[in-house]
């Protein structure tokens, strides 16, 4: 029995650990990370666009939930300098549109960080963090006129979205943090533990 | 000697009494100070209620002026003051000022070109401290709205402003280009084709009925403002200039996005509505400083890169033939000189008094290609970055005139002299190529303004023309929309005028109705027989549109008639004048059908009906139900700033 325990606070413990990403958005047809390990296949970065989230009856419930905007260009980096926006490179361009990120998994996320662009253009706005049932967790202050500008947080939990406001490019943005393991999985791991516990208990 | 107790109490008792009226005495002269104006504007400070509505509110960086009026005790100074936003001292210089004129010991209490970025409403506060120690203080309130994540951005922002066209001069519009028969519309006007539609309240700062100052500046500000008034809230000094400040939507885009600005009108640029998008002054007559403003603050500060209209008189030299430039700061179409404190936080320029100014030799010189007339606009180069066109030294002409002299006629009004004018539809599509070209997008205002003006006069064929110039204007605006659908595009007033409706339609032939027009009956002949209300009124029939998009003649058979409900007295023979601008009562006599006025004077009056806006293209699903004028500005400010669908 112990050794189940054990074998199960391990497992706690590699994934209270989590993962770590860099994204420094260098590519244009897939984010690239380029240091550390990636937080995987398990996030989609996107231009975003609400849509009306509707009752059993169709009806309009008055909220909405982030999707991705199907119509919206496939590029989502671009260099700033050619929209007066900061110096010559590569970033995140949310120029004209807010962009989303999705995650396949409910991640807890320890830090978030992101620059704005180097320009004195941009306005006040929020980053705003939403769980998997389109609820707002919680925002970060953007202060879009600052120059360079870092929104940082820390302990947001239950993450499903992630949207950036529109009206800026980004870059150089740091995740940390570890998947939320699916209610599911984590019962049925316990129940074969404790199977094979009583297993070797007979044997003995 | 033995003590005299009594008399000693008698005389302290006294001297005690005396004493005590000498501090009550003192203490009366000395009765605390009091503020007795705080700005921005609020409830709370006017009348103790923190509730909404909130009277003044801000996007989130946009900048304005905290102002207040103290009136100090008789012979004090106040020597310090403080603002406070939610307990929290502003950052920024303080400016007290001896208020001359008026009440005695009042001080005018300034800090500029503060802004916030916290969502909500906030407390502000001001304390003011006299030389004798004691403090006035006054408490108020406002909010600061954040876009919120909306998606896809709009570029640019159109705003068409019909200036006091309501509901009935659209349908009246309506009837003429398009007609009705068997209950329906046989078309819609390019108006009526935006998707989305709201109804706006129209109340100035100061009263029901607004004039057009306020009722342009909400759309550029945000902010209600006193009538007359435009882009400041009011103060109590006389100085046109220094009033509290609001910043016009143009500015801020152009300072927070790099967007550009164009303003253009049938109206004297000097105009209230076109005015009201890039200046601030208490005097919305004070032209001389209001051109040199569009110029020193708007062409540096807000990107003005177009600029049309009317107006000329402004631009051209005191001594020159037309012009109206003043030489003073405080006559009627005065010059502007800003408050140091106000120049230096807004970073514009002092000003001087200047009568001699060539402002067109200013414009030019700042790289704006100058159109004098119609031909000239037609065939600026295709890669006009910057573009002034003054086509009449006043308010340019309207429509119905303008287009009889195209079509060979008789000059009316001041087409005479001024043979040359645009069409405000040439202006809009002029005015969106030149700022196109701006990769940050811009605002652009577009202003019918006759419509009101010959509202006002009470002459229904000019008014109805004008609100066709406008639809063809507008048509302008939703063609580029198609191609740019990242553009807002809003259609509205600044209030209704004159109480305008449709009351039905002549009973009779224009043959008869001229025949009636010179018999001198009156109502007998030109009300009674003339008058066909319900189904009397049938369907008047002005035979479409010439190809240059206006009706053959306004004076068919059995024509649409139109009544004033905020009429001056006038005669009233139901044919098109021959000139504009004649006195109601000086004109159409011949009939003898005089209708009385409700209200004094020789000019109909604006309403305080609500007024409907109809907007199509990125964030215009923003745009519904029944709204405060203030509203449109927030809601294109999402659509720019945080996106819309």
């Amino acid at each position: 029995m112990k050794n189940i325990l054990t074998g199960i606070f391990a497992s706690a413990v590699m994934a209270a650990t989590g993962h770590a990403a860099l994204y420094s958005f260098d590519s244009n047809a897939t984010v690239a990370s380029s240091s550390g390990p990636s937080l995987g296949s398990s996030v989609q970065i996107g231009y975003g666009m609400t849509e009306e989230i509707l009752d059993e009856f169709g009806s309009d419930t008055g909220r909405v939930r982030w999707v991705f905007d199907s119509s919206s260009p496939d590029s989502i980096t671009d260099n700033p300098a050619s929209y007066g926006y900061g110096s010559a490179g590569s970033s995140l361009n949310a120029f004209n549109q807010t962009v989303m990120l999705q995650f396949t998994d409910i991640f807890n996320l320890s830090t978030f960080a992101i620059f704005m662009d180097e320009s004195p253009f941009g306005a006040t706005s929020q980053v705003e963090f939403y769980d998997a049932d389109d609820n707002l967790i919680t925002t970060l202050d953007a202060f879009g006129l600052t120059p360079g500008y870092q929104i940082t947080g820390s302990n947001i939990n239950g993450v499903s979205k992630i949207v950036l406001p529109a009206g800026a490019f980004y870059d150089n943005m740091t995740l940390t943090g570890s998947a939320v393991p699916e209610p599911g999985s984590a019962s049925l791991a316990v129940v074969a533990a404790l199977a094979l516990a009583s297993r070797r208990r007979r044997r003995a | 000697m033995k003590y005299n107790r009594s008399k000693f109490q008698n005389s302290t008792r006294g001297l005690g009494l005396a004493v005590c009226a000498l501090v009550a005495s003192t203490l009366a002269a000395q009765a605390a100070p009091t503020v007795t104006r705080l700005n921005p504007p609020s409830n709370l400070f006017t009348l103790g209620d923190p509730t909404p509505p909130i009277i003044a509110r801000f996007m989130a960086d946009q900048r304005f002026d905290l102002q207040a009026t103290v009136q100090a005790d008789a012979g004090q100074t106040v020597t310090s003051a403080v603002f406070k936003v939610n307990g929290t001292v502003v950052p920024g210089a303080v400016t007290i000022t001896p208020i001359t004129g008026g009440a005695a010991d009042r001080f005018n209490i300034t800090l500029r070109a503060t802004s916030f970025t916290a969502a909500g409403t906030h407390t502000l506060t001001v304390e003011a401290t006299q030389a004798n120690s004691l403090v006035a203080t006054g408490t108020g309130n406002f909010e600061i709205v954040r876009a919120v994540n909306g998606g896809r951005k709009a570029k640019n922002v159109i705003y068409f402003i019909g200036d006091g066209m309501g509901i009935a001069h659209r349908t009246a519009a309506r009837l003429v280009k398009q007609g009705s028969y068997q209950g329906k519309s046989m078309g819609r006007l390019n108006i009526d084709t935006m998707p989305n539609t709201a109804l706006l309240m129209t109340a100035s700062l100061d009263s029901i009925i607004t004039d057009s100052a306020p009722g342009a500046a909400c759309y550029s500000t945000g902010n209600k403002s006193n009538n007359g008034q435009e882009g400041v809230f009011p103060d109590d000094t006389a100085d046109k200039w220094d009033n509290p400040r609001v910043e016009h939507m143009g500015n801020f885009l152009a300072r927070t996005q790099g967007k550009a600005l164009g303003i253009i009108t049938t109206a004297d640029v000097e105009d209230a509505t076109p005015a009201s998008f890039a200046i601030h002054t208490q005097d919305r007559g004070a032209g001389t400083g209001i051109c040199d403003m569009f110029l020193d603050e708007a062409v540096a500060n807000h990107n003005l890169r177009v600029l049309m209209g009317g107006g000329r008189k402004w631009f051209i030299p005191f001594g020159s033939p037309g012009s109206g430039r003043v030489g003073s700061t405080t006559a009627s179409g005065g010059d502007c000189i800003l408050p140091q404190d106000l120049a230096t936080a807004w970073n514009a320029p002092v000003g001087t008094v200047d009568p001699t100014r060539d402002l067109i030799g200013g414009f030019t010189a700042a790289g704006f290609t100058y159109a004098p007339d119609a031909a000239t606009l037609n065939n600026i180069p295709a890669n006009t970055d910057r573009l002034l066109g003054l086509f009449n030294t006043g308010n340019m002409d309207v429509a119905l005139d303008k287009i009889a002299a195209r079509r060979g006629g008789p000059a009316a009004g001041t087409v005479g002299t001024f043979p040359n004018q645009p069409m405000l539809d040439e202006m809009t599509a002029k005015a969106i190529q030149v700022l196109s070209r701006n990769p940050q997008g811009f605002v652009l205002m577009v202003e019918a303004a006759s419509i009101d003006k010959q509202a006002h006069n009470m002459d229904t064929e000019r008014f109805i023309l004008d609100t066709l110039e406008l639809d063809r204007s507008v048509a302008v605006g939703l063609n580029f929309l198609e191609s740019n659908p990242d553009t807002l595009v809003m259609v509205t007033a600044d209030h209704e005028c004159a109480g305008i409706n449709i009351i039905g339609a002549s009973r009779v032939t224009n043959t008869a109705l001229t025949t009636a027009s010179t018999s001198g009956g009156g109502a007998t002949a030109l009300r009674d027989p003339v008058v066909g209300t319900y189904e009397s009124a049938k369907f008047p029939d002005y035979n479409g549109m010439q190809e240059d998009g206006y009706p053959t003649t306004m004076d068919i058979d059995y024509k649409m008639l139109i009544g004033y409900a905020a009429n001056a007295t006038r005669f009233e023979d139901w044919l098109t004048n021959p000139q504009p601008n004649a006195l109601p009562g000086a004109r159409d006599t011949a009939g003898n059908f005089s209708i009385t006025g409700q209200v004094p004077g020789s000019s109909a009056v604006h309403t305080g009906s609500d007024i409907p806006m109809s907007a199509a293209g990125r964030g215009a699903t923003l745009i519904g139900g029944v709204m405060d004028n203030t509203e449109p500005f927030f809601k294109a400010m999402q659509a720019v700033i945080g996106g819309a669908k």
